[in-house]
């Protein structure tokens, strides 16, 4: 504690305690307010577009790959507008649940063909949504940004 | 404050100790009621707690409201929500913005508001984002799509939720 002498007669005290009650209630309620309004479920979007529409004759087409879901439970891709495909088959079919072999071909995919960037998914009627997104989710994930959705 | 709290005259007296033959406590040695209670650890908690949720907060600057029962697909590659007009689907139910509406009304429908937010410059005007159940069956999705296009809309965005990030 540290005084100041005032001669010989009194001390005053500089110290001083802040009073924490009102911060503590301050952030008591706010972490309320935020614990209330705060969103723990973390929304987003996958982008497309739809893949066929009105296109000039005389633009180019991007190499692409096209990836089939069958209403099997299978997914065939193919290559479409490649020159070069190294030691890639122009058609691949691997069944959906096979995670681990849709992400080794669109690995070697994208290592083998840098060049595309363009993906079409064509899905079947009976198609669940969640395939739909895994697809494009998986695609994504091999650094193929142009996704388009084709319409029955 | 503590300094003049009536605790501080109290005296914790242990009867047993009191009484004790062996050694006697009795009016020897007692200890104050009073203990100072750090507080300021418990703020810095309640800060670094309040920084946490702040940033949680700050996230994409457009909701959707989800529908009781439905659950979006999972995918780990997400953009951020952006403002869009919202069509969804639930068991065989389409809405526009929360109302329903038949299935042969989406393409005027959306071809009107497509019109009011091309002439009103809105942000989003060609964003159309579509929400269904993850079990959703495309046939069900595929009319969306079709009435968007034939409206004009030009970027579909599917509502998805985002996947914790796997290590």
């Amino acid at each position: 504690m540290a005084f100041v002498t005032m001669g010989n007669k009194s001390k005053k005290e500089l110290n001083f305690e802040l009073n924490l009650i009102p911060f503590i209630d301050l952030l008591s309620t706010l972490i309320c307010f935020l614990l209330v309004t705060v969103a723990w479920v973390h929304l987003g979007s996958m982008d497309t577009s739809q893949a066929f529409g009105p296109q000039d004759e005389k633009q180019t087409k991007p190499p692409a790959v096209w990836a089939t879901l069958k209403s099997t439970g299978q997914i065939i891709f193919k290559l479409q507008n490649v020159s070069k495909r190294g030691n890639i088959p122009v058609e691949f079919e691997v069944q959906a649940s096979n995670q681990k072999g849709i992400q080794n071909y669109l690995t070697a995919l994208t290592k083998q063909i840098p060049e595309i960037k363009t993906a079409v998914v064509l899905p079947s009627q009976s198609t669940p949504y969640a395939d739909i997104i895994q697809i494009m989710d998986n695609l994504k994930k091999g650094s193929i940004k142009d996704i388009g959705i084709s319409p029955i | 404050m503590l300094e003049v709290s009536v605790l501080k005259n109290q005296i914790l007296k242990n009867s047993m100790e009191q009484q004790s033959a062996l050694r006697p406590k009795n009016g020897k040695k007692a200890r104050s009621m009073l203990f100072n209670l750090s507080l300021t650890s418990l703020i810095d908690a309640f800060s670094i707690l309040v920084i946490f949720l702040l940033i949680n907060l700050t996230g994409s600057n457009n909701t959707i409201k989800l529908d009781k029962g439905m659950q979006l697909p999972t995918a780990l590659q997400v953009n951020t929500l952006q403002m869009g007009t919202v069509v969804s689907v639930n068991k065989g139910h389409y809405f526009i913005d929360e109302k329903e509406i038949s299935k042969d009304q989406i393409t005027r429908k959306l071809y009107e508001i497509r019109k009011k937010l091309l002439a009103d410059n809105t942000d989003g005007k060609d964003n159309i984002i579509i929400k269904a159940d993850k079990k959703t069956e495309f046939a069900s999705l595929n009319p969306i799509i079709m009435a968007g296009s034939q409206a004009g809309f030009q970027h579909f965005k599917f509502a998805v939720t985002q996947e914790a990030t796997k290590k």
